[in-house]
Formats: C-alpha cells, structure tokens, sequence
C-alpha cells in the first residue's frame, strides 16, 4: 500500500495554483498547517505501531500507542474538521465554481465521513481481536483492522497535503487578510 | 463501505422464516426509544406541520421517510435475534445501510452546512447556549449526534459483514453481539436525534427566523 500521496494528486490538477511558501500565509492559515504537523506526527506514530502489529508484536505498549493516537481522532481531529468545515471551507466554497465545488469541496468533505467510518471500525476491529477466543478467528479480525487502519493513514496524508497545498493556497489567493482575520475570529468565537 | 457476505450464514437450527415481528413506534412500544428522551424540560410548544415553512416541511418530511426505513431496519435486527439470518436479512440490511450512507449522511451534510450555522448564531445572540459554555448549544449535540452515527453504522455493518466469513460459532456470536448492540444504539440514536430535531430544531427556526430568511437558505441548498 502507498502511503504518499498519488502522482495525480501532486500535480494538483484540479484547481491548478502554485504553491505559497509557509512565511507568506496569513497567521490563521499558517495555525492550520501548524495543526496539520502536529497531526502527521500522530499518524507516524500511529503507522510505527501498525507496522509492529504486522510484524506480530501484540502488547500492552503497543495497546497504548492504539489507544493514544484513536483518542487524539476522536477529540482533535473529528472537531478539528468540523471547525475547517464551517468556517474555511463554507468561505471557499463560495469562491469556487460550480465544478470546482462538487470535484474539490466535495471530496474534501467526503474524506472527513470516510476517515471517520474507518478509525471507528479499526477501532473496534482491534479491540475486538483481543476478545475472540479462536485463532482463526483473530486473524481474520486483525486483517480487517489493519486494513482499515492503513486506509486510514493514506486517506488521511492525502487528505492533508490536498488542504495544505491546493485549499490553502487557495485561500490565501482569493481573500484578503481582513477575511482571513474575520474567518480566523469566527472559527474562534 | 464493504459488506459482502460470501454465502447466507446458516446458524438458525430452522430453515423457516418466523413471521416479521410487529413495530409499533407511534405507541412507544419500541426497547429502542426511551420515553424519557420524548419529553425534554426545555421543549417549546409544538407547530403543526402546515404552519411549518415548506423548507423546514421538506426535512420533517425526510425524517418521515427515514423513519420508515428506521423501522424496517428495527424489524431486521429483530428477526436476526430471533434466528433468522438468511439472504433476506442480508438484503434488508444491505438496504438499510446503503440508505443511510446515500439519503441520511447527505441529509445531515445539509443541516450542517445551511440550517445549523444559521441557528447557532441565533442562539448564541440570544443567550440560549450552556450555562458552563457560552459556545455550546443544543446543535452541537445534534452535530455530534451525526457523527455517532456514522461509527455506529460503519461498526455494525462491518461487524455484520465480519460475521459470515469467520469460521468458529462461538467468534461468530460474539460478533452478531457487538453488530447487533451497535445496531440498537444506532437505532436509539437516530430516533430520539429525530425527535429533537423535528420538535425542537425545526420549531425553533420556524419561531426566530422569517419566511424570507428560511427561503433564503432553502435557495442555499439548492445552490440559487
């Protein structure tokens, strides 16, 4: 499975801009890359224990790791997406055409049920594992489970680099700083 | 979403099919809604659907469909407690499933992108919100509700799918179990979420937005 994000996606097709260096963007774009770093971190980690599990490492350590990084989804990441939701994406998709709505916003939006269906289902896959008595069984459990979380990982990489190069540049470009700082104090209050 | 048993799960000693238990939700008779939920302390007196704007007539009306469905669903997971687990089964939960990933998520995906930044805003000004959190109202509990219910669903029904295709009955029990609990809160869920929304949310609209500002984001959601 390829963890990076597809070729396709690196040309940026779809909406076609360069990229803004990181110094240039508006301090509430930059929190939100900022944000984004912190959540690659996480997913390393969480690839780490994924890639142990695999490697038939099952314990208490490696339980802990699971349970660190499902919890930063549910309390950071589901909320962290909301909030881009509402309040980024609801101004960008203003801006945006027709198409440029359904092809971008929508698969963007679109990520964030999907991430949120397969970290449930890992979730309880793994949790599930330890349960089953039978061998078989497990196996099968642990199957799903790593499945789920490796399609996690991609979608969510994928989903990143596509906000941090083609949404926020976009941004970027077609709002002044005045907006980005309404946009910012909104998402805040 | 994957659910694809490979062959219909043969556990049931019996090869006939019991008759559909009945459902009646009008009359409370359902494990799945609690009546306590049914009368929350704040609720404001209820509208009439016809004095209702037909923006917020066209969302009852997709909870009233989505109701239908609910109850099928509810009959399925009865039956499948019951022993039945045939091809049937398969299909109306293949049905189930696959209207709410198609019909109810797209539903919600409205609410939150037109209706319910619309109304917190009108919360907030008016003061209506936590008394711990001036930033919490009552749509961030029926946001957080549609995010429960996309892992409650995305859990049942891969553990429905988990189900036939692992070999030893006593891991297969195990799983019905967690598929069919994940199924009932699911089920509990969406009532009591459809509730609130019906006699709470769409009432409150109906009372502090004009005729004007609800056709306005009806025309938002058409993309006018």
């Amino acid at each position: 499975m390829n963890f990076n994000p597809n070729t396709e996606t690196k040309e940026k097709s779809e909406i076609g801009i360069d990229e803004i260096a990181y110094e240039n963007m508006h301090p509430f774009l930059q929190e939100l890359i900022d944000e984004h770093n912190v959540y690659t971190k996480k997913l390393n980690a969480f690839e780490e224990a994924i890639a142990i599990i695999e490697s038939g490492k099952v314990d208490k350590d490696i339980d802990e790791k699971l349970r660190q990084f499902f919890s930063y989804f549910d309390e950071q990441i589901v909320s962290y997406d909301q909030e881009g939701e509402k309040y980024l994406f609801a101004k960008v998709s203003k801006k945006m055409t027709e198409a440029e709505n359904i092809s971008i916003m929508g698969s963007l939006e679109n990520d964030h049920m999907k991430s949120i269906q397969m970290a449930a289902v890992a979730f309880n896959m793994l949790a599930l594992f330890s349960r089953i008595p039978d061998e078989k069984a497990r196996f099968i459990i642990l199957d799903v489970a790593l499945k789920q979380a490796k399609e996690l990982l991609e979608l969510l990489r994928v989903h990143i680099y596509r906000e941090d190069t083609m949404i926020f540049p976009y941004a970027q470009r077609n709002f002044t700083d005045e907006e980005l700082t309404e946009i910012q104090q909104r998402s805040k209050s | 979403m994957e659910f694809n048993p490979n062959t219909a799960p043969e556990f049931s000693p019996s090869a006939t099919i019991e008759p559909e238990p009945e459902i009646d939700m009008e009359g409370g008779v359902s494990p799945y809604a609690p009546p306590e939920a049914y009368a929350p302390p704040s609720k404001d007196e209820e509208i009439p659907y016809e004095n209702m704007h037909p923006f917020l007539q066209e969302f009852i009306d997709e909870h009233n469909a989505y109701t239908k469905e609910l109850n099928v669903f509810e009959a399925t997971i009865a039956m499948i407690e019951g022993g039945n687990v045939d091809k049937t089964m398969d299909e109306r939960l293949r049905q189930f499933f696959s209207y709410f990933e198609d019909k109810v998520v797209k539903h919600n995906q409205d609410e939150e992108k037109y209706l319910f930044p619309r109304i917190t805003k009108k919360m907030k000004a008016e003061g209506e919100h936590s008394k711990s959190d001036n930033n919490f109202t009552v749509i961030d509990v029926l946001e957080d509700d549609h995010v429960k219910s996309i892992q409650l669903a995305s859990v049942a029904f891969n553990m429905f799918a988990l189900f036939s295709r692992v070999p030893d009955e006593r891991s297969r029990y195990m799983i019905l179990d967690i598929a069919l609990n994940q199924s009932k809160e699911l089920l509990e869920l969406l009532r009591v979420h459809i509730f609130r929304e019906d006699t709470i949310i769409f009432t409150y609209a109906q009372r502090n937005f004009s005729d004007e500002e609800l056709t306005e984001i009806q025309q938002k959601t058409k993309g006018v």
